[in-house]
């Protein structure tokens, strides 16, 4: 046995363990991909058993791609979905952090209440924002705004400003399950749920932060500024490329919330496509399937290079 | 077939093992969350005293039950031994061969099951799946605001006075909607109400040939109405009401007029309801919809005598009169809508006012298919691809409520969709 020969053969198990985990499943969708596979056909019955004999060619591909409604809406809103959450969630995270890493009483607590929401289930949380807050009748959002259009109907009748606010209208509440704003929803509420997860990764890493160097920049004569700017951003490099990565892949897999929201009313993500086709058509769901694996691949190409640079550095 | 094979040797297993399946009963139930069936797991529990059958509940919220027991049944999974399915479902899996045909003692008394819904679980006149509850829709109105503002909701009324009705009662100021109707998409959803005005105004999903028909002028007519009715009498955000979220604004006050299941009377806690018989566009067939939910057994289930057996105990009378006198529940609380000799119970009449209304409901429900429509079912249509179809379809018309699509473009996009799902599963 050579030097290299033991310590592969150790590492076989969980290597095999890794390729089926991965290939299989994977292997599985390209195979229902390329056949007609639907659970259930009175028209076709042939259809309803996976057979090399319902061979399609790229004909899912093309139905998924031409055809059926949404693929290529579905790809931009993932993308939106996904860039907006994790702008949000980096700047509200450097914000917070920066906030709470000065010591102040209570910091203690005040840490621990702005961790909570990461430990939110994901489909509690969606139920609670759209529900709770954002319904336009009896959620904050409508009590809000029935407030707002009380106060002004009561500014009415005062003598001079009267005339003033005669003019206003009455202000009606946003829905955010409509076509045009369910999307926004979703992004409120993962920011709000995973910018909790930002802080936490930045706040570490403050904590490591030169404070000489600091005091450094300070004797030089630099600005609040540009000690952020030019020691603080730098430093937090790695981490922000953590925090872009990590949530990347958490938020292009996105369900819960947008079926809780509009169930994919001008909403839907590439997931949430591959949901609608496998209530019966298994053989366009594969299709889609393989096309999110392309999908995300691509993203998962743009992080790593700007991780692997950011490694470099 | 293989799934034939699989079936097979999934009997002969459990021929195998019927001596000691038999001795150690034990079932595993899917059902869906809804209040029923979340009671009968207490009222079983003298079932199980009673029989020595262990009995264990898989509860899941209606599309996930759907779901899993959907994928479970065609591949041949075996995960469960009863299963909870709707009247979309049991006709075409008792085509399919996927649920076996119920057959039931003398004592069970067949010919007492509404009609309606026998004909609607039924394939060929094989009965594939026994409702625990059934219901259709009607108007649910504030009668103290309807009197207040002068104006009448009759039987089976016109559209126009429905609107007019909605029109006097809206007082959005006074935190008032005129009309609280359906809108959030899903085809259980938004259109099983849609689907009923649409047959209201003569139209219908798929015209003689399976050609999806949403751009004929009933469904032009029918779309535009209720975008008007809804966009304009009903609260905002409709986009996202269906029946929990309307229940729930019906019972702060907020709703003039609610159009939905009938189920939904025994859950209003506000004062001065009343009930009619659903509106109409001078077609009053399928104006009002119909739906079950069942019990069935998968085909080729090992424990197929106990899971029937079982069946026969839970859609029984004996089980509505066990729920009637079961000191937790009582006779409000009852599952309605699967039996005549239910309507005629004392008690029963007593504690539920909407049971006459509920029952007229029902037995003027059509699902059988006429000369306007192919196909079975009333707000649905009874073939596999109906969930997608009926899904996408779904979200234009909330695309065209929520104003971000005209009525026209909706329906042009619903029936490109629809007429891509149709061609995609063969039917041209």
């Amino acid at each position: 046995m050579s030097k290299r020969s033991l310590p592969r053969l150790l590492q076989t198990p969980a290597v095999i363990m890794l390729l089926l985990w991965m290939l299989v499943p994977l292997s599985m969708t390209l195979y229902f991909s390329f056949i007609r596979y639907v659970l259930n056909s009175t028209r076709r019955p042939e259809w309803t058993t996976p057979a090399l004999s319902n061979w399609r060619g790229f004909g899912n591909y093309e139905y998924v791609l031409f055809n059926a409604k949404d693929f290529w809406f579905a790809v931009q809103n993932s993308l939106f979905i996904v860039g907006s959450i994790l702008v949000l969630t980096v700047v509200l995270g450097l914000a917070l952090a920066m906030l709470v890493n000065r010591s102040f009483p209570g910091r203690g607590i005040v840490r621990v209440l702005l961790i909570s929401p990461f430990f939110v289930m994901p489909a509690v949380n969606a139920v609670l924002w759209i529900n709770m807050i954002l319904d336009p009748v009896l959620g904050l959002n409508g009590i809000a705004v029935d407030g707002l259009n009380n106060i002004i109907a009561g500014l009415k009748d005062f003598p001079v400003i009267g005339s003033f606010f005669a003019m206003w209208p009455d202000i009606v509440p946003m829905s955010f399950r409509a076509t045009q704003t369910s999307a926004y929803a979703v992004i409120i509420m993962v920011t709000w749920q995973w910018t909790p997860f930002a802080v936490l990764i930045f706040m570490t890493s403050l904590q490591s932060e030169d404070e000489s160097q600091k005091e450094a920049a300070i004797l030089d004569g630099a600005n609040a500024w540009s000690r952020f700017r030019n020691l603080t951003v730098p430093h937090l490099g790695r981490p922000i490329a953590i925090v872009v990565m990590i949530q990347s892949i958490f938020h292009l897999s996105l369900y819960a919330e947008i079926e809780i929201v509009s169930r994919g009313n001008g909403n839907k993500n590439l997931p949430y496509l591959i949901g609608e086709f496998s209530s019966n058509n298994i053989g366009a769901a594969s299709a889609a399937g393989i096309f999110a694996v392309i999908v995300a691949n691509i993203v998962a190409l743009f992080l790593l290079r700007m991780v692997g640079k950011n490694m470099m550095d | 077939m293989k799934l034939g094979l699989k079936s097979a040797l999934a009997l002969a297993i459990g021929v195998a093992t019927a001596t000691t399946a038999s001795a150690a009963d034990e079932l595993t139930i899917a059902i869906v969350n809804n209040g029923h069936m979340i009671n009968m797991q207490k009222v079983a529990e003298a079932y199980t005293a009673e029989t020595g059958v262990k009995l264990n509940w898989v509860s899941l919220e209606e599309g996930v039950l759907r779901e899993q027991v959907t994928s479970d049944t065609a591949t041949g999974g075996g995960q469960y031994d009863i299963i909870n399915i709707g009247m979309q479902e049991a006709p075409i899996w008792g085509a399919a061969g996927w649920i076996e045909p119920l057959e039931f003692g003398e004592a069970y008394d067949v010919d007492d099951m509404l009609p309606a819904m026998r004909n609607g679980l039924s394939h060929e006149g094989t009965l594939y799946a026994a409702p625990f509850y059934g219901e259709s829709s009607m108007v649910m109105y504030r009668k103290d605001l309807t009197d207040a503002a002068g104006v009448t909701v009759a039987d089976n009324d016109s559209w126009d006075n429905i609107k007019a009705a909605a029109a006097a009662m809206h007082k959005p100021e006074d935190g008032v909607y005129g009309a609280c109707l359906r809108g959030k998409p899903g085809w259980g959803d938004n259109m099983a109400f849609i689907t009923t005005m649409v047959n209201s105004f003569g139209g219908a999903w798929f015209d003689k040939d399976m050609k999806p028909a949403l751009d004929s002028d009933e469904w032009k007519a029918a779309i535009n109405f209720y975008v008007d009715l809804l966009g304009n009498y009903g609260p905002p955000g409709s986009e996202g009401n269906s029946f929990n979220e309307i229940l729930a604004l019906y019972n702060e006050g907020k709703c003039g007029m609610w159009i939905d299941a009938t189920i939904a009377a025994s859950f209003l806690e506000v004062d001065g309801v009343a009930y009619a018989q659903s509106p109409n566009a001078g077609n009053p067939v399928g104006a009002n919809w119909l739906w079950a939910w069942a019990m069935a057994v998968p085909a080729g289930s090992p424990n197929s005598k106990a899971s029937m057996n079982f069946i026969e105990w839970a859609t029984s009378k004996e089980y509505i009169k066990a729920v009637g006198n079961h000191p937790d529940f009582g006779w409000g609380s009852v599952p309605t809508g699967t039996r005549t000799s239910t309507y005629a119970i004392p008690e029963f009449q007593a504690a539920a006012g909407f049971a006459a209304a509920e029952m007229a409901a029902i037995e003027s429900a059509a699902p059988e298919a006429t000369d306007l429509k192919p196909y079975v079912g009333v707000q649905f249509a009874a073939i596999p691809e109906f969930p997608e179809v009926g899904g996408a379809v779904a979200q234009e018309m909330a695309a065209a409520l929520s104003g971000a699509k005209s009525v026209d473009d909706a329906l042009a996009a619903a029936q490109k969709a629809a007429t891509a799902i149709m061609q995609e599963a063969g039917y041209f």
